[in-house]
């Protein structure tokens, strides 16, 4: 070539590494935490504090995995928090004024949390309705139902067998805590190690290009919805099994914890960038901010400011270091 | 000229990181002059010109307005100094009107009472357009502008400030040929009203139609410079690339029996239906004007739009694409006309890009092996000369002539038999422009069918057995490039401007 040196990339500082100071700030902050609350009080440093943390953080991670597949596909799904609201409170019912078998109340709440997802996916990436517009209208009319199928009380009268999907103690850790690692594996192995999950990185990363590489965009968008609509099916199951109740007034602030959780981690808000552990991360602090919180005896209401908070700082931390 | 009137750029010396971008270069232009800036990808050109325009300061040296020597600092500081700059990229308010646009970088524009006076806005932009004989209403959306208009655009807005001194970043990169001669126009007025132009371009064309000197960086240093007297294409190739560049010829094998044939496409409700063949082993050329119809063709072709009642004949059997997918799966790739925007995952890395379009073959039971992944980018990263460091790079991180590169290798690993390619080396440098067309021939040589658009005529003349030529929707002439009368450039700058062939319902007016 008559060009040797011309068009040789240039070197690229960042990036390289697969450990930058972007993805260790959250785990640092997440140590820090741990151990300022460690030090402000003596209940919070015990393996049974940990265990509940990680039970306050089970519905949230569970729905974060969901949050993270649609996000990283460049849509947003505002319906999450008001699926497991609705999911939820049909398996109340599928269980206690159907008397359906619990396992039966469950596949119904999954399903219904999968229908919420597959419409979520019919009207972003066939009708071409905008996620964030679609989601919310979704959002509000599962809400709704969740609410007059109840009167807005919660239902009772769940058998104990059922309870223990979420609350029975395997190796020492609850049932929630299992599915909540057990969705995270399953989703990250997915996410990160197949086709659809490389499909799903390059819809996010750029849709015309994706489409030209003869991806079926429509298709894998429709399937992040699924993902997110079963997880929040999944959670709906057994946060109803947890509380031994139906829940019809849970959505909104889980929604956007969620998707807070998800960008906390570092997942690109524009899609096409992010990592299930990352999630997992954000997840664990919000979790671990909320608890350090309760055991501090701040006020439900502060501890919201307080995410809040941690939200904008990791927020702002990132941009501040993306301009560098 | 006197030396007050200059405008230098004095020892300038630049490093990024380690890499040495600029090595004590120079370069001046005068008040009315047209001095190009050429260079490869990669030889130091855009470096230079954030330097001028403050975007950049230089580790040393500096820039000279008018005998005063200074630092630049910031871009605000060039602007007060009477430098003025449009950048390669389109920077404008697509919403807005046309006026609002051109006001929208003013510091003062006209207002009364505070309130922006809508009707001094269009007046002084009506104004200043009709100076340069620039017929757009002042009123009408950017949205609604072709590439030539807004460039116009672009160019009215930075003279709002009255700039001594301009810097047109590749001007006239996303231009038909044209539109380039009527953007080459209002560049000539520039000149005769005293501004210094700094041209920077890949065309050597223009160049030599227009500038008054050309210079030409070549890996960070000066590589020389020329006058006008001295202008030919092989002078200023000569300039830029250090060697003798070979006088290309067009294919010279021949070609095989239909392999790809739209047909029945309709562009417009009143123009005749394209038709357009290709054989094995043959490259067929698409040229136009914008909006002649050409990138509907190759969407078309490429199944990446959908047209409807357009049949697309692969192998003699018909089809009706209804996704990029069932083109691909016939065999056909494609390269978008910009990489960027529709061809390329640029946060990914280079081996995914490569293996985006059939990761079955590179993973098992759906999931992905990342080895074969990184295999197949090494064998493209071997054929083509992709330069990087790592195929686990982003492909953001890429030289465009690399970036194409993977576009290609993308086709070539994937088993691509027919390439439908839309501006083969745009944005690339002269190195890698060459180097993909000695693959698309040989490519072609082998069995390939290759139909390719490109508003580069020299590109056209150097790879097409035929030329198809469109205008206002419909192919108005098939000309043949491989006998002794191929076409010359003016021909076929000629044939696409043609008004006479059919009726013309659309001019682009300038």
């Amino acid at each position: 070539m008559n060009v040797q040196n011309a068009t040789v990339a240039k070197p690229l500082g960042r990036r390289q590494s697969r450990f930058t100071a972007e993805s260790l700030f959250v785990p640092g902050l997440l140590v820090v935490l741990l151990v300022a609350l460690s030090l402000a009080s003596p209940v919070f440093f015990s393996g049974r504090n940990f265990g509940q943390i990680l039970v306050q953080a089970g519905t949230l991670g569970i729905v974060a995995v969901g949050a993270t597949y649609v996000i990283i596909a460049g849509d947003l799904d505002l319906s999450l928090g008001a699926n497991v609201a609705l999911s939820g409170v049909m398996t109340a019912i599928a269980i206690a004024r159907w008397e359906l078998p619990w396992p039966v109340g469950a596949l119904v709440g999954l399903a219904v949390g999968l229908l919420i997802g597959l419409i979520n996916g019919l009207l972003s990436s066939y009708l071409k309705v905008a996620a964030f517009i679609a989601t919310l209208g979704t959002g509000v009319l599962a809400s709704g139902i969740a609410i007059h199928l109840t009167n807005g009380l919660t239902i009772a009268g769940l058998p104990d067998d059922f309870a223990a999907l979420a609350t029975g103690r395997f190796l020492g850790l609850q049932g929630m805590v299992w599915f909540m690692l057990a969705t995270f594996v399953v989703g990250g192995v997915v996410l990160h190690f197949t086709n659809f999950g490389i499909r799903i990185f390059s819809v996010g990363g750029n849709r015309d290009a994706a489409y030209l590489a003869g991806i079926r965009v429509s298709f894998i968008r429709l399937m992040t919805f699924v993902v997110a609509g079963l997880c929040g099916g999944l959670a709906g199951v057994l946060l109803t099994a947890r509380v031994q109740a139906g829940q019809p007034g849970i959505s909104t602030t889980l929604t956007l914890y969620a998707t807070a959780a998800v960008i906390l981690g570092g997942t690109s808000i524009l899609g096409g960038q992010g990592s299930l552990l990352r999630t997992f991360f954000g997840v664990l602090l919000i979790a671990v901010v909320q608890n350090g919180l309760d055991i501090l005896g701040v006020a439900y209401s502060l501890q919201q400011v307080a995410v809040g908070a941690v939200f904008i700082l990791a927020a702002c931390s990132e941009a501040i270091r993306r301009r560098r | 000229m006197s030396e007050t009137s200059t405008l230098v750029a004095q020892d300038i010396t630049h490093r990024f990181g380690g890499a040495l971008a600029l090595d004590s270069v120079n370069f001046d232009v005068r008040g009315g002059e047209i001095h190009a800036l050429l260079g490869e990808n990669g030889a130091g050109k855009s470096t230079l010109v954030r330097i001028l325009t403050g975007a950049l300061t230089p580790d040393s040296g500096l820039v000279v307005v008018n005998g005063e020597g200074w630092r630049l600092r910031n871009p605000r500081q060039a602007q007060d100094l009477g430098i003025g700059v449009v950048y390669q990229d389109f920077h404008l308010f697509n919403h807005l009107s046309v006026a609002e646009n051109i006001f929208s970088s003013s510091p003062h524009p006209p207002s009364r009472f505070g309130v922006s006076a809508r009707r001094d806005m269009y007046a002084q932009s009506h104004e200043l357009l009709a100076s340069f004989g620039i017929e757009v209403d002042p009123r009408a959306q950017v949205s609604s502008l072709d590439a030539a208009e807004k460039k116009l655009i672009e160019i009215c807005r930075a003279l709002l400030r009255s700039p001594h001194y301009l810097i047109l970043d590749e001007p006239t990169a996303a231009l038909e040929p044209r539109e380039t001669s009527k953007l080459l126009g209002v560049i000539d007025q520039l000149r005769a009203r005293g501004t210094g132009v700094i041209l920077v371009t890949h065309r050597l064309g223009e160049v030599a139609e227009i500038a008054d000197r050309a210079t030409a960086l070549r890996n960070g240093v000066n590589a020389g410079s020329l006058t006008a007297s001295e202008f030919s294409l092989e002078s200023l190739a000569h300039l830029i690339v250090g060697q003798e560049v070979l006088v290309e010829t067009g294919p010279q094998h021949v070609p095989g029996p239909t392999k790809l044939k739209v047909s029945d496409l309709q562009i417009r409700k009143d123009s005749r239906p394209v038709e357009v063949e290709v054989g094995a082993r043959e490259l067929v050329a698409v040229i136009g004007l914008i909006g002649s119809g050409v990138s509907t063709v190759m969407d078309t072709a490429a199944g990446a739009i959908v047209s409807r009642g357009a049949r697309i004949e692969v192998d003699g059997i018909s089809h009706q694409f209804r996704s990029r997918g069932q083109a691909q799966s016939l065999g056909i790739g494609a390269v978008p006309i910009d990489r960027k925007v529709s061809g390329l995952i640029l946060n990914a890395s280079v081996a995914k890009n490569t293996g985006l379009a059939n990761l079955e073959s590179y993973s098992r039971a759906g999931f992905t092996s990342r080895k074969k992944l990184r295999n197949a980018a090494e064998k493209s990263k071997e054929l083509f000369d992709i330069r990087l460091q790592s195929v686990d790079q982003p492909v953001r991180s890429l030289s465009g002539g690399n970036q194409q590169k993977v576009m290609f290798g993308r086709w070539h690993q994937n088993g691509s038999n027919i390439l439908v390619i839309q501006e083969p080396s745009q944005g690339v440098d002269i190195g890698a422009r060459q180097e993909i067309h000695r693959y698309l021939i040989s490519f072609a040589e082998q069995g390939g069918t290759v139909l390719f658009s490109s508003s580069d005529l020299e590109e056209v003349r150097v790879l097409a057995h035929r030329i198809y030529v469109m205008h206002a929707g419909e192919v108005v002439k098939i000309l043949d490039n491989t006998g002794e009368d191929r076409p010359s450039r003016q021909a076929l700058t000629q044939a696409m401007a043609d008004t006479n062939l059919v009726g013309v319902d659309r001019e682009v007016s300038l």
